[in-house]
């Protein structure tokens, strides 16, 4: 899997979702956001109602793009490649499926965000966590990985961050990388709250951290935002993926992945370690 | 950051309480003694949690009754800065007559309202016309929670039972909806500037003692006067709340309390900077409060934001708070700032000069403790109940051996406090001093410590403050005093509420007209507002 591979955007994209939720009852809506009736124009075909929606979102893009943003973009982007990087080193694992199927929605998350519509942005934040979680927590349960990718077996997300047995749980850290097991406690709960809050998005519930514009425009403080959340999912999807991996990489995979693992991880001293830095004193 | 932290226990609905909890062996080890028959007395400085573990324990109580038959009755006193009547026995009759009210609307509320008819209409003061309706007794509290209006005001207590009848009421309602007893937890319990206060409350806390009724409070550190029947070794446990900052867990345990609130970017900030967030903890000695106020202001959490709310926060506004007691109970001006002036010039001085020759010495022992012998004058004890009160010291313990086989009490200096006066870098002062700070290690003060006998000298006998005499003062003070957020303030300022009188004599109306103010957040700030005063008034 490659960064930015056209041909794979397509895996699971919700244009369905899109075209569902504007054409319910409650009037014209995109992106659960409602949009002004001059949108369309009234009396408008559907073609040019689109047709308008596309502007709006080609619109709210430039409007990301702005080079005032490109800090915020260019960090959020880095996960992509950290996802590349961790690929290639993972490349011959069965839930490495899993893993590409998180950096491509993750791709499909920058772009909605950038073209407005950000509930899509932040849904889809949540399914990549979710992925890589599945595919760190299967990697250690074959049975039940066979099953999940013969489509037998659902995501369940308390089991995956089960305090006991869940891919963050100290056990599961003891088995891979017992040297960072006191880490993994704090990096749970934060992986619970960042579900917790992308969550609101799913179910629409009264905002409480996510707050959403009611239209489809460029939202600075909600895109901001979006780029917040998309830093600590990156966080905490690199901690699961060096606990699961970082020991049973060979030396020349290590330095594959090195760049991506100080970057982020560089703050523990066994990891630092490993890849030849300091003693904290 | 971070998203406004809940700082007060009275900003959370009792029965979300348990969901803020972080059990702590310590704490839960006071919630399980707070269950059992033993009274217990809990103490500790502003913010260090005592009205969370009372209300952990009235909830899980509550959520056992059914199997314990054991009913937790909280109740809290922290308007009692307002009575101002003039029955020489107003906070006793005040007590019992919000106690009584209390009960009747728990057995109401947990559905046991078949308790039989003469006793409730003795807890009630007077026969009870209708559900809802309030009482002689609820009516009688309120009179006395006015009094501050017009001081010195009459109010008729011939309806109020005597202790006896009371004991004898609740054994009959016990009886008859098959409870086994009531376990209550009085919170603010003993106001620390009013002494006549404080011997009510523990002369009735010894009294209301029965099979049918346990007693348990939450005190501030500064409460001495216990009156004549109470003995304190006897008739309770005191137990003091402070957290072991020497603990191999603690900061742990102190990254627990501020994860439960925190949102995921500022748990991320945390567990990426965890140096900073450690020195942080050490610097707040174990008061999740001052924890999650020092948090909020350090914005990025990086190094820099840490080190200038260390410098900021421990040597400006933990003092102007201490220092504002002297402002408030001017009685006390000359031991405030005695105190402030002993811990500036001696304890940190001494403590930091020790922390320094070891560090250069290469030895591996650091220190944050002081020893004061038993038999300093009594001056320098209340201005140590004083420090304690602010938090700037903790009490460890007590018939401490030092040298010369003196004995004496062992106390804690704010680690903030020592940091925010090196000249170097915060950050690592801390982190040198905590992986060596061992107890064994204290600066001692002997009895006869010149600076000891100046103030005793100076201030003569303790006289006991007056607080009907600055209460009028007070409740002019503009609401700025008070220690709640920005927001709050502002929303108080657009209702055009100014001063604390203002602000104590508002409805929950008056709070709805700010705008963006809906029904439930208007009362979460007048509830917020209104502990706050009382905490100001406190002392």
């Amino acid at each position: 899997m490659k960064l930015l591979t056209p041909g794979l955007l397509i895996v699971r994209h919700q244009p369905a979702d899109i075209c569902g939720e504007s054409l319910g009852d409650g009037g014209p809506n995109v992106d659960g956001q409602n949009l002004p009736m001059t949108a369309p124009g009234a009396g408008g075909t559907h073609k040019e109602y689109l047709e308008g929606l596309h502007k709006r979102c080609g619109d709210t893009l430039s409007r990301s793009l702005d080079e005032r943003y490109s800090a915020q973009t260019g960090q959020s982007f880095a996960l992509a490649s950290d996802f590349d990087r961790w690929s290639d080193v993972l490349s011959g694992r069965a839930e490495n499926t899993l893993f590409s199927r998180a950096a491509h929605e993750y791709l499909l998350s920058i772009l909605s965000t950038a073209q407005g519509q950000y509930r899509n942005g932040f849904k889809s934040l949540r399914l990549v966590l979710e992925l890589v979680l599945q595919g760190i927590y299967l990697s250690a349960h074959l049975v039940s990985l066979s099953e999940w990718l013969s489509n037998s077996r659902d995501t369940n997300w308390a089991a995956l961050i089960d305090s006991e047995t869940g891919a963050l749980s100290k056990g599961f850290c003891n088995a891979f990388f017992s040297d960072i097991a006191e880490e993994v406690r704090p990096i749970q709960t934060i992986a619970t709250t960042l579900y917790r809050e992308l969550s609101e998005c799913i179910h629409g519930n009264m905002p409480k951290y996510i707050p959403l514009p009611d239209e489809l425009v460029f939202h600075e403080s909600t895109f901001l935002l979006w780029h917040a959340k998309a830093e600590t999912v990156r966080y905490v999807i690199n901690f699961g993926l060096a606990m699961r991996y970082l020991l049973e990489l060979t030396a020349g995979q290590r330095s594959r992945v090195e760049s991506t693992v100080i970057d982020e991880l560089g703050h523990i001293e066994t990891v630092r370690i490993i890849f030849g830095g300091p003693r904290s004193s | 950051m971070s998203d406004e932290f809940i700082i007060r226990t009275e900003d959370v609905r009792p029965e979300a309480i348990l969901d803020l909890f972080v059990p702590i062996q310590h704490d839960r080890d006071l919630i399980n003694r707070l269950k059992s028959t033993t009274p217990i007395i809990i103490e500790g400085s502003r913010g260090t949690g005592k009205s969370l573990l009372l209300r952990v324990c009235e909830q899980e109580q509550f959520n056992d009754f059914e199997k314990s038959r054991v009913l937790p009755v909280y109740i809290s006193f922290s308007r009692s800065s307002l009575l101002n009547s003039r029955d020489p026995r107003q906070f006793q009759h005040w007590m019992l007559a919000r106690l009584c009210s209390r009960i009747i609307r728990l057995l109401s509320q947990r559905g046991l309202a078949a308790a039989p008819t003469r006793a409730m209409a003795i807890l009630a003061g007077g026969d009870i016309e209708r559900p809802g309706k309030a009482t002689r007794l609820e009516k009688l509290s309120e009179e006395f929670e006015n009094s501050y209006k017009v001081p010195g005001t009459s109010v008729d207590t011939d309806c109020l039972p005597s202790i006896d009848t009371f004991k004898d009421v609740i054994e009959d309602i016990c009886e008859a909806v098959n409870i086994k007893r009531m376990n209550v937890l009085f919170d603010e319990a003993a106001h620390i500037f009013r002494p006549e206060q404080q011997r009510q409350f523990f002369t009735m806390f010894r009294d209301l003692r029965s099979p049918y009724m346990t007693c348990n409070a939450a005190v501030y550190p500064g409460v001495t006067s216990y009156g004549d029947s109470f003995e304190s070794s006897h008739d309770a446990q005191i137990e003091s709340l402070h957290r072991d900052i020497t603990a191999r867990d603690y900061v742990d345990q102190m990254q627990e309390i501020v994860f439960k609130q925190a949102n995921s970017r500022l748990q991320e900030a945390i567990s990426r900077r965890r140096n900073n967030f450690a020195a942080l903890a050490y610097c707040v000695s174990g008061n999740p409060r001052m924890l999650l106020k020092t948090i909020a202001l350090s914005v990025g959490f990086g190094t820099n934001d840490v080190e200038k709310v260390v410098k900021e926060f421990f040597r400006g506004a933990i003092w102007s708070e201490h220092s504002g007691l002297a402002e408030r109970y001017p009685g006390h001006k000359e031991l405030i700032d005695w105190g402030r002036m002993f811990i500036e010039r001696y304890v940190i001085k001494d403590t930091n000069e020790k922390n320094d020759l070891w560090n250069k010495e290469v030895k591996s022992e650091r220190t944050c403790f002081f020893w004061v012998q038993r038999d300093a004058p009594e001056a320098v004890r209340e201005a140590l109940r004083l420090l304690m009160y602010t938090g700037i010291v903790a009490r460890i313990d007590s018939g401490i051996i030092a040298t010369r086989r003196e004995l004496g009490t062992r106390y804690a200096v704010s680690i903030g406090c020592l940091a925010a006066d090196v000249r170097g870098q915060v950050i690592p002062y801390v982190t040198d001093l905590r992986r060596g700070l061992t107890i064994k290690r204290f600066t001692e003060y002997g009895a006869n410590l010149p600076e000891f006998s100046r103030i005793a000298r100076s201030v003569g006998n303790i006289v006991e403050a007056d607080l009907s005499q600055v209460l009028t003062g007070l409740l002019s003070k503009p609401i700025d005093v008070l220690d709640i957020s920005e927001y709050q303030k502002s929303a108080l300022h657009s209702l055009g509420i100014g001063t604390l009188g203002k602000a104590l004599g508002s409805t929950e109306a008056k709070f709805k007209e700010a705008p963006y103010i809906g029904p439930k957040r208007s009362r979460r700030i007048m509830n917020v507002v209104q502990a706050a005063i009382f905490e100001y008034l406190s002392g």
